[in-house]
């Protein structure tokens, strides 16, 4: 019986963000912009939809100056991400 | 990168991409703190060597401190230059700045035990500072680190057994192990690490 994949995660952007965030502690919005190489706008809109899930906590702050977006992976973004990678793997026949 | 719907077996290679990317752009400059702890060691080493070897003022012997000063001055820049540049945090960093920070508070008792009871602060320093790259090297999975550490640790009995077996040889040697110790235990791995992790 395969599992039905979380709609939020199985899309391109969301799933390298949030594929990110579970491998570090913390990473900023220029961070995640080079690792994804997507654009700053997309990028923003998707992170947004993502802290609205509750998936990942945004804060902001600065730098010296400059100002600086962090990004965190929360519990529940950690159990999201577990449970999608469970129900890929239910569809490639891993166990 | 867009907004693309996946296949599974897309998703799975995405979420090993972004991973593996990510930790290796994080690791990054990782051996810089042994490279500016390591060179920063081996130089004052061999400028008190010379002190010695051509009878300079003795005063200059407190070019030791050196080491210490110097090298947490270059960490904090470094530290802080290396933050702005990497946009990121991970585990390992944080496991790896706690350990470095118990052994440097450590590193205080350690200097006040070696005054009362008259070890070889030599032997303290490089066993220290072996057993921090030791973990170091563990924790990050880096053999070369480890070995750096090893090697540390064990060579390091060399200074209590030359006090015991040749405590009339000159201490200059001793200061000329020393270094040598320091650029096997650190500098050969900090470079190691940054051609590994580099671009």
């Amino acid at each position: 019986m395969f599992k039905s994949l979380n709609p939020l995660l199985h899309s391109e952007l969301r799933l390298a963000v949030v594929s990110i965030l579970v491998g570090v502690e913390s990473a900023d919005f220029v961070f995640l912009r080079e690792q994804t190489g997507a654009s700053a706008g997309n990028l923003s809109v998707q992170i947004d939809k993502l802290q609205k899930a509750g998936y990942i906590t945004v804060e902001k702050g600065f730098k010296g100056k400059m100002p600086c977006t962090t990004c965190r992976i929360t519990e529940q973004g950690i159990a999201a991400f577990e449970e999608y990678v469970e129900s890929l793997k239910s569809y490639i026949g891993v166990r | 990168m867009e907004n693309l719907k996946m296949n599974e077996a897309q998703s799975l290679s995405l979420i090993s991409q972004m991973i593996n990317d990510s930790r290796h752009r994080l690791a990054r400059n990782s051996g810089t703190p042994f490279l500016i702890w390591g060179y920063i060691a081996v130089l004052v080493s061999i400028f008190e060597f010379f002190v010695l070897y051509c009878n300079l003022p003795k005063i200059l012997l407190f070019g030791w401190f050196a080491i210490p000063i110097l090298g947490w001055l270059l960490m904090m820049i470094f530290c802080r230059k290396n933050d702005r540049e990497r946009g990121g945090r991970n585990y390992l960093d944080r496991v790896v700045s706690a350990i470095w920070i118990v052994f440097g508070v450590s590193f205080v008792w350690l200097y006040l035990a070696a005054l009362v009871y008259q070890i070889p602060l030599l032997f303290l320093v490089v066993l220290t500072m072996g057993m921090g790259t030791l973990i170091t090297g563990l924790v990050i999975s880096h053999k070369v680190t480890m070995w750096g550490g090893f090697i540390g640790m064990l060579t390091s009995l060399i200074f209590p057994a030359i006090d015991k077996f040749m405590p009339d040889l000159w201490f200059g040697w001793d200061i000329l192990i020393f270094a040598a110790i320091f650029l096997v235990m650190m500098v050969i791995p900090g470079h190691i690490l940054n051609h590994k992790f580099s671009e």
